[in-house]
């Protein structure tokens, strides 16, 4: 048990440094463009923590990279890399404005938004499933179908905004609002920041799925299927089953940025709404290194670099909030590259010696 | 003169020696055999010689030289080449590309031409008859891929040539014509070291032999002084017989029992190894072994037989399993009927490497009602149930916790074995159970085997050491071409009979 | 009537397949060697900025263009040394890759000319005609003759099918996927210039809008050959070609099709290909595998 925490912790640790070090690097290209990293620096951490409004947004940004932070690290561990969870949580998040135009008529709260819940966990799901399916039955390479499914979810989205349920009272590419029985209730002490109890529901749903794939026989599936493909088939395991399986939950969970989006904070569909959550999702999963816990600290690490990044622009002269996606690329080849490390004690030994 | 020579080399990792203090000679113009268990310490001698480990102290001399050969390309340079256990050859691309690899005449354009008529040079002068230089690789029969990396060495001008366990894979007279083309070579002056672990192979084709154990040499031999019995001795550090020694059950009545498995008029497609309009059955109390060159359909056999759902477009046939249809049945359910698996490759389609004991054990189990309640798994139950296992087969070392992939070969075997047997199966499907094993533990096996077997377990074993398999065997088929071209009795079994099957002759 | 078939469909549709081709065929170069690239995507987006910086700077489209080369290569450097010396797994680098690309451009955009992520446009005169189409064509012969017939063209096969024969063969396995990464960081860089100085005449966010990883599933559907590999970059121009002339014509009814539908064309037809031309039994044997 010792040796587990020990390997776990030396994973934490290793993780944090890489993403350290990437970051660090992100800091010397400012400094190159001619902007002081000190105020990069402070910007970030001044949008970030400098308020209650300003918290707020950060856990607000955090809640969807929660959720895409999943979406990749599960299917991960049965070996598939999902970089489609851009083109997921764009379905389910108009299956969550669909969810207000469908339900109009419901009464309870609590029923309008299970069923909206429901609904884009659903949507999502399927649209994950879809790369799942295509790589179990035709051998299609996830990566580069994921890819496609996001650009025609773009398109397709697009054109269900403007042509199904197109709010006629807006010039703006968005629907029709959700009536308020939808709507999630914010926290007062965030000063208006769209974030309430969700956050709670989010953390909630990390334990579980946790819980889920350390102790169930659906997680064991998934963890033989990714590390050993041909011992588990073998022994029975179906990589068809776990493929299709662990891409609809994933793509089911990234559905449920519909909720945090279109329930707790623009109450309707606007086209181009996420801020690459999708992508940096990758990042957020890598940084957690495949531990379902650690995908809560990690995501909350991107919220505030997304948080801060739409500060740069506004407050340096040099920097945009394109730095961050300069900074989690970085970020991840820090994490990714294995190798440091090696190379590190190797100077080391060399030092003793 | 010595072609090469060993003196006093050691090689350390960390406080322990791979090799210690190793000397030996090998004649110029000889073929030198270099045996010993595995773990003795052939292949870090044999990376040492290749400059991929530098020496920790010794020195090693060719051509009476010292030589400080820093990595495989220097060894090319003093004349030494090898033929590894696994081909360095790459299938999708040609014989001839495959042999002029690093050494393609031409200085931005391949000039083909010239290449392929100084290989037939090469061919002629040496004896070694070959044709299809054009072909993939792929499409060769393994005794041709064998001699297409015999022809690479000469290409390459090496003087001295190591084969490293050069036999495995071929049938009794492949291996024959193998060693008629050595002696050729060696008639033209090239020196050949042969590293193996086949006493009998080595003994009759070799001029002498050095004798590894624990990383040092145990001494050299000229093979015509030389018996069998003293060499497994040198070897193992104590008389050891290679066959079989414990108690083997008599079943009177063994061919009146009910077959638990059988199959007939079986047919497989696959483009690689199909089977062909198999028919056998299986008994109670009998181990019936499955011999034939790698290829020959064993493989496929096996893959069917444990999971036949997965073949049900591409099979035909009918596969009975305790009187029971099982041609739509998967791995799960035919294990829940009653079958047991020990794998053809037990790092590939065995384990999960990165995990512990405890993971492993699961596998394949995972959905047991002993091991799993409403789709928990019931983890606490399984590491007992290793941990007994644990005791039971000696398994080291003896903690749940340590990956698999950090176990030796034999221990890893016995973990899959000991998995194989926990649902107290009564059909074990076996292949390949000593592959990569050490002596000791080869014991094991064959005893955890035969013991099995006197239970009235039924066992179909899946081996390409024909050896084992007069062993331990009752019965036995032979494959050829997806084909079962001949079935032998205990009492019928003969090297060479056998083997001209193996190759597709006449009994 | 053929000249006319020639002027409107052949000409437009090679135009168009040519930044696919061009990154398809580094993309080949490098998983042949054993290396998969799915960075291609941000080679092409860095080497389409650079290129339209670089061609209004010099006033010279082709020192343009082979700056957007060189500008995907130096970055293809980077992916070099995280996978090939520091074993990151490669699709985990190359999406690194993608992200990091996507930023460079705005943040350098804004820098250089106060803008978030565009360039000026490139003045006429400074404009390719059809260059870059008998460029491509120049490329791919050669690259067919060198896959085939050339000693280095055999080795980096070798490095991809069998890697440990190469390196017994006393060939650097290493410096061979060196050679392929930076080969797929060069074409793909030009694919990107051709992006912004030939199809268009300035750099635009995003502009690649995933031609870098279309062009990695014509190098699948092409089973890893190089002529296959081209026809298959051909088929998905075709479909963009197609896309364009789709928008605003009235297919059925009396509303022209929406331009929604039209434009996930090229990412539909390069789903359902890949969902039903075979799967990746055709991929060089040691793809992905660092020792």
């Amino acid at each position: 048990m010792k040796s587990v925490m020990n390997a776990s912790l030396k994973s934490f640790l290793k993780s944090a440094a890489g993403a350290l070090l990437g970051f660090f690097i992100g800091l010397i290209i400012c400094k190159l463009a001619g902007e002081s990293p000190i105020k990069v620096l402070k910007v970030l951490y001044q949008s970030s923590f400098g308020t209650g409004y300003d918290f707020g947004m950060t856990l607000f940004y955090t809640a969807p990279l929660i959720l895409t932070g999943l979406a990749v690290a599960i299917p991960f561990k049965a070996g598939l890399f999902n970089i489609g969870a851009e083109g997921q949580l764009t379905i389910g998040a108009l299956a969550a404005a669909w969810a207000g135009v469908l339900g109009a008529h419901l009464q309870s709260p609590a029923i309008a938004i299970g069923f909206a819940f429901i609904l884009s966990f659903l949507a999502g799901g399927v649209w994950g499933a879809i790369p799942g399916y295509l790589k179990a039955k035709r051998g299609s390479h996830e990566v580069i179908t994921t890819i496609m499914l996001n650009f025609i979810a773009a398109g397709a989205t697009a054109y269900f905004t403007l042509y199904s349920i197109k709010d006629p009272d807006s010039s703006q590419a968005e629907t029709i609002p959700i009536p308020p029985v939808f709507h999630l209730k914010p926290f007062q002490i965030f000063n208006g920041a769209p974030m309430g109890e969700l956050i709670l529901v989010l953390i909630g749903i990390v334990l579980l799925l946790h819980f889920i794939l350390w102790n169930s026989v659906w997680g064991y599936e998934l963890k033989a299927i990714g590390e050993n493909e041909r011992a588990a088939e073998t022994y029975g395991i179906s990589k068809q089953k776990v493929w299709l399986s662990s891409m609809f939950v994933a793509g089911g969970i990234a559905g449920l940025v519909g909720v945090v989006e279109v329930l707790g904070n623009a109450h309707r569909f606007k086209i181009g709404f996420s801020a690459d959550y999708g992508f940096v999702g990758i990042a957020v999963a890598l940084v957690a290194r495949g531990n379902i816990l650690g995908i809560l600290p990690s995501a909350f690490l991107f919220g505030i670099l997304q948080k801060g990044a739409g500060s740069l622009d506004l407050e340096t002269d040099k920097v945009t909030r394109d730095l961050s996606y300069i900074i989690q690329g970085l970020i991840i080849l820090g994490v990714a590259s294995e190798g440091i490390w090696d190379s590190l004690k190797l100077i080391r030994r060399k030092k003793n010696a | 003169m010595s072609a090469i020579e060993f003196r006093g080399v050691s090689k350390r990792f960390g406080n322990f020696y791979a090799n210690r203090n190793l000397s030996f000679q090998v004649k110029t113009g000889t073929i030198h055999g270099l045996i010993g268990e595995n773990g003795a310490g052939k292949s870090t001698a044999m990376k040492a010689l290749f400059g991929i480990y530098p020496l920790d102290e010794g020195e090693i001399l060719v051509q009476g030289k010292p030589a400080k050969i820093r990595n495989p390309v220097h060894a090319m340079k003093f004349g030494i080449g090898m033929v590894h256990q696994h081909f360095m050859l790459a299938g999708t691309e040609t014989v001839l590309d495959n042999i002029i690899l690093g050494h393609e005449p031409g200085w931005i354009w391949i000039k083909r031409d010239q290449a392929l008529s100084e290989l037939k040079k090469i061919s002629t002068l040496y004896g070694l008859h070959f044709e299809k230089w054009d072909h993939p690789v792929s499409s060769l029969s393994v005794g041709e891929q064998q001699r297409v990396e015999i022809l690479k060495l000469l290409y390459q001008r090496s003087d001295v040539l190591i084969l490293d366990e050069p036999t495995a894979v071929l049938t009794p007279q492949e291996v024959k014509e193998l060693f008629q083309n050595l002696k050729k070579l060696k008639d033209e002056g090239k020196t050949i070291i042969l590293i193996s672990h086949k006493l009998k192979e080595v003994l009759e084709f070799t001029d002498a032999i050095t004798v590894m154990r624990r990383g040092e040499s145990v001494g050299t031999k000229v093979t015509a002084e030389t018996n069998e019995d003293e060499l497994a001795q040198m070897m193992v550090g104590r008389p050891v017989s290679f066959t079989y020694q414990g108690e083997r059950k008599m079943f009177a009545n063994a061919s009146d029992m009910k077959p638990v498995v059988r199959i007939r008029d079986l047919s497989v497609e696959s483009s690689t190894e199909p089977v062909k309009k198999v028919s056998f059955e299986l008994r109670p109390g009998e181990i019936l072994g499955v011999a034939g060159v790698q290829g020959n359909g064993q493989s496929e056999l096996l893959r069917y037989l444990t999971d036949p759902k997965k073949f049900t477009k591409s099979a035909q046939g009918e596969y009975f399993f305790q009187g029971q249809d099982a041609s739509h049945l998967g791995p799960l359910e035919i294990r829940a009927k009653g079958m047991g698996l020990v794998p053809e490759d037990r790092l590939s389609e065995g384990l999960l490497l990165q995990q512990d004991m405890t993971e492993n054990f699961l596998l394949g189990q995972h959905q047991d009602s002993r091991y799993q309640k409403n789709g928990l798994l019931l983890r606490k139950k399984a590491t007992e149930a290793v941990n007994a296992k644990i005791k039971e087969f000696d398994i080291r070392p003896p903690f749940t916790t340590v990956w698999s992939g950090r176990m030796s070969g034999g221990n890893q075997q016995k973990l899959v074995i000991a998995r194989a047997l926990d649902s107290n199966p009564s059909v074990l499907y076996v292949a390949h159970p000593t592959r990569g094993v050490d002596v000791g533990a080869i014991e094991k096996i064959h005893d955890a085997i035969v013991q099995e077997r006197n239970r009235g377990k039924a066992i179909l074993l899946f081996s390409s050491e024909l050896d084992e398999l007069m062993d331990l065997c009752d019965r036995m088929l032979v494959f050829f071409n997806g084909e079962i071209r001949s079935e032998y009795k205990r009492s019928e079994f003969d090297t060479w009979s056998i083997g001209r099957v193996m190759g597709g002759g006449d009994r | 009537m053929l000249e006319a078939f020639f002027s409107s469909w052949v000409l437009p549709t090679l135009r168009v397949s040519t930044p696919l081709i061009f990154a398809a065929l580094g993309g080949l170069w490098c998983e042949r060697s054993g290396v998969v690239q799915i960075g291609l995507e941000g080679f092409m987006l860095v080497g389409a900025f650079f290129a339209a910086v670089a061609t209004p700077y010099f006033s010279n489209p082709y020192l343009g263009l082979f700056i957007g080369g060189l500008a995907g290569m130096i970055l293809s450097l980077l992916y070099g040394v995280t996978v090939l010396k520091l074993r990151a797994n490669q699709i985990v680098s190359g999406t690194a890759i993608n992200l990091f690309a996507l930023g460079i451009p705005p943040f350098l955009s804004k820098i250089w000319f106060d803008s978030t992520g565009s360039t000026p446009p490139i003045p006429s005169e400074s404009q390719f005609h059809s260059a870059p189409l008998v460029i491509m064509v120049f490329t791919v012969v050669g690259s067919a003759l060198i896959y085939h017939y050339s000693k280095i063209g055999m080795r980096l096969r070798f490095a991809g099918e069998h890697p440990k024969a190469l390196e017994s063969a006393g060939v650097s396995v290493s410096w061979k996927r060196w050679q392929g990464v930076m080969m797929s960081g060069f074409l793909s860089g030009i694919a990107g210039g051709t992006l912004s100085t030939y199809l268009s005449s300035s750099f635009t966010r995003n502009m690649s809008a995933g031609r870098g990883f279309i062009a990695l599933a014509a190098v699948i559907l092409g089973k890893w050959k190089p002529i296959p590999t081209v026809l298959a970059c051909i088929l998905f121009g075709l479909t963009e070609q197609l896309q364009i002339r789709l928008q605003g014509v009235v297919l059925w009814g009396v509303e022209p099709v929406p331009v929604q539908w039209i434009q996930i064309l090229p990412y539909l037809i390069t789903l359902l290909v890949l969902a039903f031309a075979v799967g990746r039994s055709f991929a060089p044997k040691g793809l992905g595998q660092i020792e």
